[in-house]
């Protein structure tokens, strides 16, 4: 004992230690502990039901994932029918508008050869007319300027004579 | 006398050679005062002794053919005619006058040529002279009123006076020249015939070139030169 008194160490302070130790011990399982469980179950429950939930939301993103990419199959294949519609169409379309284009073509060109046609009447017969004025006008001229004044006088005469018959 | 007078009164023909006429058988009749009661042959001889050969023939059978009674009630008529305009169709005198003037008148109207109209007075009295006598009111007052009118508005003097009696007809002939007297008389008894106491009017028109163009009763035969050149483009 009096060895432990030499290194300076007190039985009582020893018991006191302990005692006070004890206490404390005894007041931190009393009023600490077991908050400190609960708070940690409820951690540890709520970190559980999240890591849950992320899972199941996990899992449903990965099934809407896997939906969206049914679905943008489909809307692909979709939009390929269409896109392959919309070609046969555009190239039905083409095919009428090339048909429609030649037809008007032709019609153009029948009716310009027409114009020509007719064009080419009308020179033809302008210039008859042309013609025949310039005789008459020849004619007339020579008739009115050339001929003697007794053959016109005798004309007269003729005249009278062919309608008293 | 005024030429006025002479293109706007319409009956100015008909009253002058009328009444000139008149004035001749009054004249004659005031010294043969017994004239009605002469038998045909002196009747003859009177009215050829009294009138001259140039004095229109058909006055001359008129007077001798009238009896008193029927002379003064043409006279009556033709009074009534002068201040009417109402033409009795058994008027001797007028139907006399309008045979006068188709087939007399206009003949001796052919008789003058184109340069007539033209000519100066004392000239176109001078010819004139050749187809009437100067001595009886009416040779007077023919030959002035010809003296004083253009070739056109005796014509439409002719016309109008032949169309107040007798309903005449119109024909117009065209031709380049001028027509010569014996040509218009053929054509003129030829359209007094076919249509009597029709005008005949004869017009130069240079555009026809050569033959003639008739134009009657609303429609035309065109024998000219010019309508056988325009026909030729169609033969052409």
């Amino acid at each position: 004992m009096e060895s432990l008194s030499l290194l300076g160490i007190d039985f009582w302070s020893v018991f006191l230690y302990i005692f006070n130790f004890g206490l404390i011990l005894f007041v931190v399982w009393k009023f600490f502990t077991n908050p400190i469980i609960e708070t940690i179950d409820k951690r540890r429950n709520q970190i559980k039901n999240n890591i849950e939930e992320a899972d199941k939301l996990k899992n449903e993103l990965a099934k809407q994932k896997e939906m969206m990419e049914k679905e943008k199959e489909v809307i692909r294949l979709e939009m390929e029918d269409q896109m392959n519609e919309l070609r046969k169409d555009l190239e039905k379309k083409r095919k009428d508008a090339e048909a429609e284009i030649e037809a008007q073509r032709n019609k153009m060109i029948e009716e310009v050869r027409r114009a020509i046609e007719e064009q080419k009447k009308s020179i033809k017969d302008d210039v008859k007319k042309d013609m025949i004025e310039m005789v008459q006008r020849m004619v007339l001229y020579i008739v009115s300027n050339k001929i003697p004044q007794d053959i016109v006088r005798s004309s007269v005469n003729e005249a009278w004579e062919i309608y008293k018959k | 006398m005024k030429r006025g007078k002479f293109i706007k009164n319409k009956i100015f023909m008909l009253k002058t050679l009328g009444l000139s006429v008149i004035r001749d058988f009054v004249f004659f009749l005031k010294r043969e005062k017994d004239f009605f009661e002469k038998s045909n042959t002196d009747r003859e001889n009177l009215i050829i002794s009294h009138f001259l050969d140039k004095y229109p023939k058909i006055f001359k059978e008129y007077l001798l053919k009238i009896s008193e009674k029927e002379f003064l009630e043409d006279l009556l008529n033709l009074v009534k005619f002068l201040k009417n305009k109402e033409v009795k169709a058994d008027n001797n005198f007028l139907n006399s006058l309008a045979s006068y003037i188709a087939y007399d008148l206009t003949f001796i109207v052919d008789r003058l040529s184109n340069d007539f109209f033209f000519a100066d007075l004392n000239e176109r009295q001078k010819v004139l002279q050749e187809f009437f006598d100067t001595k009886s009111y009416f040779s007077i007052a023919v030959m002035e009123m010809i003296a004083f009118s253009t070739y056109q508005e005796l014509n439409e003097k002719i016309y109008k006076s032949l169309n107040l009696l007798k309903e005449s007809a119109l024909v117009v002939i065209q031709s380049p020249l001028e027509v010569n007297s014996e040509t218009k008389s053929v054509i003129r008894e030829y359209f007094l015939e076919k249509k009597p106491y029709s005008q005949t009017e004869f017009r130069i028109n240079k555009e026809i070139i050569g033959g003639i163009r008739i134009f009657c009763d609303g429609y035309v035969a065109d024998c000219s030169w010019m309508s056988k050149i325009q026909n030729l483009k169609f033969k052409i």
